[in-house]
């Protein structure tokens, strides 16, 4: 565990510094943690290079871990509805912030990402799942196509 | 999301979903399709503790059309059975279930494995049974001594097992199919005195490790003979509470064995 007074540097795609407490991103990401424990980062000299992290994802992930390291023994409920608030995004905001945490092995934020693309799906006709996640090459020749939508017509 | 997933984050969002629901997804592209009927992911789905179990039932009806109900929304599927028939008669059974699996006995020619939510089967001929037993038509259901069907978590194996005679020196024989290494073994099996090996009822009941068989109706004594998959050997055990009776079947109730 560091220091709560200590600051960390993580630079984004863009190469934009963000000042961190370093405990907020040591509770949450177990990349960054392994780096602090290993002594490989130099607080005077060392900025954390996130090149497939851009800015604006690296400001809601920062955003996130502090909210959670701040108010980790606010009620459940006040959690729930801020990381709701908080996943209001886009789908392509949704996927950065889903290749970020992966990144960073932030696994609660992960594990928040994947309840929401579970019900992003769940219970979703096909047509619609494949609208959803962009998928335009289902792979599937035409006959085989024609033969599942014949066969299970309720999942289209 | 204008880029693909990557497999892992696909994999660990899968895992989190019913089987039920899978199924629906295979649908949506012959990659998921190919990831959802993987033998490894149907192992770690099946082991997924946020995962509530999945209820169902088969009923295969006059015409052998198999209908395979959902027991939540009682939602159903129509089913083709995974041999083809050419004459309409009784010439299979279904033996039993087991995880995601059943097993039917197509009479005299082989067994088969049948995923029914993927609709993925393996046969499994017991050719070697048939020659020796020299019963023509061999059939589990009718011939077999004892019969079951279950999973030895310890070496992530489906095993069946067979008990037969061939009716003249009464010797028993048990033979065992392992899914994982795709053959017979044979094995002397000695079942637990005093009970001879016409006191059992044929179908065996899979928990907890053990297939569980109960004695024949009207027999001098209820018990229960225990098959351990992990230790390959047969133990018995005596019924909770004694009915006037005796018990006439045994079932599986709740994650339970459940006498009646």
């Amino acid at each position: 565990m560091g220091s709560p007074l200590k600051k960390i540097m993580l630079c984004s795609s863009e190469k934009e510094i963000f000042s961190v407490e370093e405990q907020v991103m040591v509770q949450h990401s177990v990349i960054i943690n392994n780096m602090i424990e290993d002594g490989s980062y130099n607080y005077e000299e060392s900025k954390i290079p996130l090149d497939c992290v851009d800015s604006k994802t690296l400001k809601k992930v920062i955003d996130y871990c502090t909210y959670h390291t701040h108010h980790h023994n606010d009620n459940q409920e006040d959690l729930e509805a801020w990381d709701a608030q908080f996943l209001n995004v886009d789908s392509n905001g949704l996927y950065d912030l889903l290749m970020a945490a992966n990144y960073l092995e932030i696994r609660n934020l992960l594990d928040l990402i994947y309840r929401t693309i579970k019900n992003m799906i769940k219970g979703k006709k096909i047509d619609e799942i494949r609208r959803i996640l962009n998928i335009k090459d289902h792979g599937f020749t035409p006959e085989e196509e024609e033969q599942n939508r014949k066969e299970y017509p309720h999942f289209y | 999301m204008n880029d693909v997933l990557p497999l892992d984050v696909i994999r660990r969002i899968f895992l989190r979903l019913l089987a039920k629901e899978l199924f629906c997804l295979t649908c949506v592209s012959k990659f998921w399709h190919s990831l959802i009927s993987d033998r490894d992911f149907v192992e770690s789905h099946l082991n997924h503790s946020s995962v509530a179990p999945f209820y169902s039932c088969l009923f295969v009806n006059f015409f052998f059309v198999g209908y395979f109900v959902d027991i939540d929304t009682l939602a159903f599927k129509e089913l083709f059975l995974p041999f083809s028939r050419k004459k309409r008669s009784l010439d299979f059974r279904v033996l039993g279930s087991c995880r995601e699996f059943i097993l039917l006995n197509r009479f005299s020619h082989f067994l088969i494995v049948w995923n029914p939510l993927t609709e993925s089967s393996k046969r499994i001929s017991y050719s070697h049974v048939v020659s020796r037993s020299k019963i023509p038509g061999l059939n589990f259901h009718d011939h077999a001594i004892l019969f079951g069907f279950g999973y030895d978590a310890f070496q992530d194996d489906y095993l069946v097992v067979l008990a037969w005679d061939n009716g003249k020196n009464s010797q028993l024989h048990v033979d065992c199919f392992s899914l994982r290494t795709n053959s017979w073994i044979n094995f002397d099996a000695v079942l637990p005195k005093p009970f001879g090996h016409k006191m059992w009822q044929s179908r065996g009941l899979f928990l907890h490790g053990a297939i569980h068989w109960l004695t024949c109706y009207g027999a001098y004594m209820n018990a229960i003979l225990i098959f351990d998959l992990k230790e390959r050997s047969f133990s018995k055990t005596s019924v909770p509470v004694k009915h006037y009776n005796g018990y006439s079947d045994l079932t599986l109730l709740g994650g339970c064995l459940a006498l009646f």
